[in-house]
């Protein structure tokens, strides 16, 4: 193709022997011309972080390469020496990458990671007008107070600014293609909105070429020019935004479309019901010492919280990271001790439970973590994870092997699962473990805290519906905590929204969506990523438009 | 179970460990078979060379048969080494698993308890020790476990308390799981290799001490060891090298072979590397 800026052609990736296909990439074939945004969409495993891992010749050493040729920029980058992929990398090619924790140095200043980035390539310019460079580049990256920035350290910065100044990095020396891989998943939804509009403008204002790798359709309506799909390591199809979006020709584009949560009706709340768990003035303060003769900080998670659930109700908390909506469920659970104020369960009590009478009421009030390769035990048989509980509570290992089997199946997976340890599973088959074994001591009170945060759209729509099930089958009563809208309308009969440790809005699903009356609501509304597309196809499609 | 043992087994490092440490166990088994005289008799002309009138590794100032002092050596340095390091991992275990998951007061007074011992140079506690109660096995094990501890308690609750933050462990006890069930399934199992891997050192490390009191004259006066062979022979090392070499040898290879057996274990202990 003319023009083209990077052109991926016919490129075939091995899989080392053993795996669950022979080929990561199967001729695949993409462009990206200078002044557009490409979006690769994929669930994971489909092989897109591959294609960017190859451009930049960062693959895992057991992947081979077959056949093809990446050519950018009229070079061809596949069997290039090593020396001349090094001074395109970082320059005229440059990386994002997901985890902006994980992608700086916890180590160094971010100032100089980012000064670093630029003298690698350029080793003319005065150590005086990079560190003005790097400033300048702060400040177009939207970092409050560029001069103070940049002799933070990492973890004294947010996840959105950690990204920013992985941005700002990427940007140092004016690249021409710019690889962005799921830069915002690990991000709350406010802030993946504040980081795409900071990628859009940077690329219209640079006329950069960008390949956007993602999950979720919702940022690909936002953002993309053109757009690739991929699975298994095949293009499924490609072509411009408005063709893909709004006639996908493959049933899987389609599939991937029906994923994104939050556009089906808002769930009718039912009549009014007994209270099962009662919060009033709840209040925790955490006080943080940064340093040896820094200052404490106070942190409020919660601020006097007021907030009661019906039996069998789906109550949805939202609000962005640092609300105290986990420290809200750990304190309910109390798993972490409350300040003061009063947790009632069915009229009890639970702050001053005794040990007895807490064991009981954990047994009745369960919890789903968010990250499901963290709250799985690694070195213990899944099976045995699940049964444990019952055993706790005086099943025999016989009974509870039974019921952790038959709840391995409840959930979708086989019952030979049990023998397997964690690290063989999925992200989404882990967090279905962790379903069963919340669910396998049959409680009445579930809480889901960013159970489905971690996983990909697709999967996402799949645990949702698990969820939901259950709930209904067992008459569960549900808590469920997320920083995404279009989730909570997913399950929610009720939505509460926090932010630094109150609560800002307290309405049924169906109003809130409708009519918010809060700011601070109806700006996490507008954050939701594809909000327009979706709402403008809803109307066509269906004629309703109440839509998030 | 047989998922460990297969691991275990297809380590190279496993294997060569293992059967250095067997040669070890073996010496010491078979030391009063081959050997049965007693290593102290004089059973040669002193300073015979390797091979020299008979004598297969030589013999020592006095005339002593180095062969038999090294094979009876073993006996010692491994029942001091691993006695001493399971009760220096017992107590240390104890105490970081309690400080580490208790936190609070109870973690402050055992975290200051164990600086107490951590900040008297440890090699003098030792020699304090074994001279006051006089030097005989079971006070060189206690000696040797007394300054052995300390690290190992420091270790197990820094590990103990990382694990205890991570989700599986909240999910244990939402289940419903006593504290002790949470401790002894979840926690330490996964908190445990560091402190095999460091174990495996301890003894190591032990076996050093022993021969380092044996050298000074602190060892056991009714068995031979190693260490005790190489303080005898230091002053003539230059005129009879043998008389140190070879108990240095079976030092160095013992050391090794459960430096390698440690390292073994790890891997075959862990499910991600065993199952894979």
């Amino acid at each position: 193709m003319s023009g083209g800026l990077l052109s991926i052609q016919s490129l075939s990736l091995a899989l080392p022997e053993g795996a669950d296909r022979k080929k990561a990439l199967d001729a695949v074939s993409l462009d990206v011309r200078p002044n557009e945004i490409v979006c690769l969409v994929g669930e994971s495993g489909s092989g897109k972080s591959m294609i960017a891992h190859a451009i930049l010749d960062l693959l895992p050493r057991k992947v081979r390469y077959l056949d093809g040729d990446i050519v950018f920029n009229g070079k061809k980058l596949t069997q290039a020496p090593a020396g001349e992929i090094r001074r395109l990398r970082g320059s005229d090619l440059a990386m994002i990458f997901q985890e902006p924790l994980t992608a700086l140095n916890p180590l160094r200043r971010v100032g100089e990671q980012v000064a670093e980035a630029i003298y690698t390539h350029r080793s003319d310019v005065s150590a005086k007008s990079i560190s003005q460079r790097v400033i300048e580049l702060f400040s177009q990256v939207g970092l409050p107070d560029p001069a103070a920035a940049v002799s933070a350290f990492p973890f004294q910065l947010s996840g959105g600014q950690r990204q920013r100044v992985m941005i700002a990095m990427a940007l140092a020396n004016d690249p021409a293609l710019l690889i962005a891989d799921e830069p915002t998943t690990a991000l709350d939804v406010t802030t993946q909105r504040q980081i795409l509009d900071l990628i859009r403008s940077l690329q219209a204002e640079r006329g950069m070429g960008v390949l956007f790798i993602t999950h979720d359709i919702g940022v690909v309506a936002d953002i993309a020019h053109r757009v690739v799909v991929l699975r298994h390591g095949k293009v499924v199809e490609q072509g411009t935004a408005s063709e893909i979006l709004n006639n996908p020709r493959d049933a899987y584009t389609r599939q991937l479309m029906d994923a994104v949560p939050g556009r089906g009706h808002v769930r009718a709340g039912g009549g009014k019901k007994t209270a099962l768990l009662q919060i009033s003035d709840l209040r925790k303060t955490f006080v943080v010492k940064q340093g040896l003769f820094a200052k404490y900080r106070r942190v409020d998670a919660a601020a006097g919280l007021e907030l009661s659930i019906s039996k069998g109700e789906t109550l949805a908390v939202v609000g962005e990271s640092g609300s105290g909506k986990s420290t809200l469920a750990r304190m309910i659970l109390r798993l972490i001790d409350a300040d003061s104020g009063q947790v009632l369960f069915n009229g009890e009590d639970v702050r001053g439970m005794g040990r007895v009478a807490l064991r009981e009421y954990r047994r009745r009030a369960q919890i789903v973590f968010q990250d499901p390769y963290a709250s799985l035990d690694p070195r213990l048989r899944v099976g045995d994870s699940i049964a444990r509980g019952p055993i706790a509570f005086g099943s025999s290992r016989r009974e509870a092997e039974a019921t952790a089997r038959k709840w391995l199946e409840r959930v979708g997976l086989d019952a030979s699962a049990f023998d397997r340890f964690p690290h063989e599973f999925s992200g989404g088959q882990r967090q279905r473990i962790c379903i069963a074994r919340a669910l396998a001591l049959d409680p009445e009170f579930l809480i889901a805290d960013e159970a489905v945060s971690a996983l990909d759209v697709s999967v996402q729509a799949q645990v949702l519906r698990l969820l939901s099930d259950l709930k209904a089958q067992m008459g569960l009563t549900m808590l469920f905590i997320t920083h995404d809208l279009r989730v909570a309308r997913e399950i929610a009969d009720r939505i509460v929204v926090m932010r630094n440790g109150c609560i800002v809005e307290d309405a049924p699903a169906e109003t809130l969506f409708s009519s918010p009356t809060e700011d601070y609501t109806r700006s996490l509304l507008a954050a939701v990523p594809g909000r327009k597309f979706f709402a403008d196809q809803d109307i066509t499609a269906t004629g309703t438009g109440i839509h998030a | 179970m047989k998922d460990v043992v297969k691991t275990f087994l297809g380590r190279p490092t496993g294997i060569a460990g293992l059967l250095l440490l067997a040669i070890s166990c073996l010496m010491a088994v078979s030391a009063p078979i081959l050997y049965p005289a007693s290593p102290w008799e004089m059973s040669g002309i002193p300073f015979s060379a390797p091979g020299e009138n008979g004598m297969l590794l030589g013999t020592d100032t006095l005339g002593r048969d180095i062969a038999s002092g090294v094979m009876h050596g073993a006996r010692v340095s491994l029942l001091i080494g691993i006695v001493s390091t399971l009760a220096a991992l017992f107590v240390g275990v104890l105490l970081g698993c309690v400080a580490g998951y208790a936190g609070g007061t109870v973690d402050t007074v055992i975290v200051r308890f164990t600086e107490i011992f951590q900040t008297i140079p440890s090699f003098v506690l030792a020699i304090l020790f074994v001279a006051i109660l006089s030097p005989s096995l079971g006070t060189i094990i206690v000696a040797i476990a007394l300054v052995s501890w300390p690290p190992l308690a420091r270790l197990a609750r820094a590990q103990v308390m990382s694990v205890t933050q991570r989700e599986f462990v909240q999910a244990a006890r939402c289940q419903g799981q006593s504290p002790l069930s949470v401790m002894f399934r979840h926690v330490l199992p996964n908190a445990i290799s560091p402190i095999i891997v460091t174990g495996s050192l301890t003894v190591a490390s032990a076996i050093l001490i022993e021969a380092a009191l044996s050298f000074m004259g602190l060892g056991d006066p009714n068995h031979m060891s190693w260490g005790y062979m190489i303080g005898a022979g230091r002053t003539v090392i230059r005129q009879a090298w043998w008389m140190s070499f070879f108990p240095g040898i079976a030092i160095l290879v013992t050391v090794v072979a459960i430096n390698l057996v440690g390292e073994a274990l790890n891997d075959a202990l862990n499910p991600r590397i065993s199952r894979s």
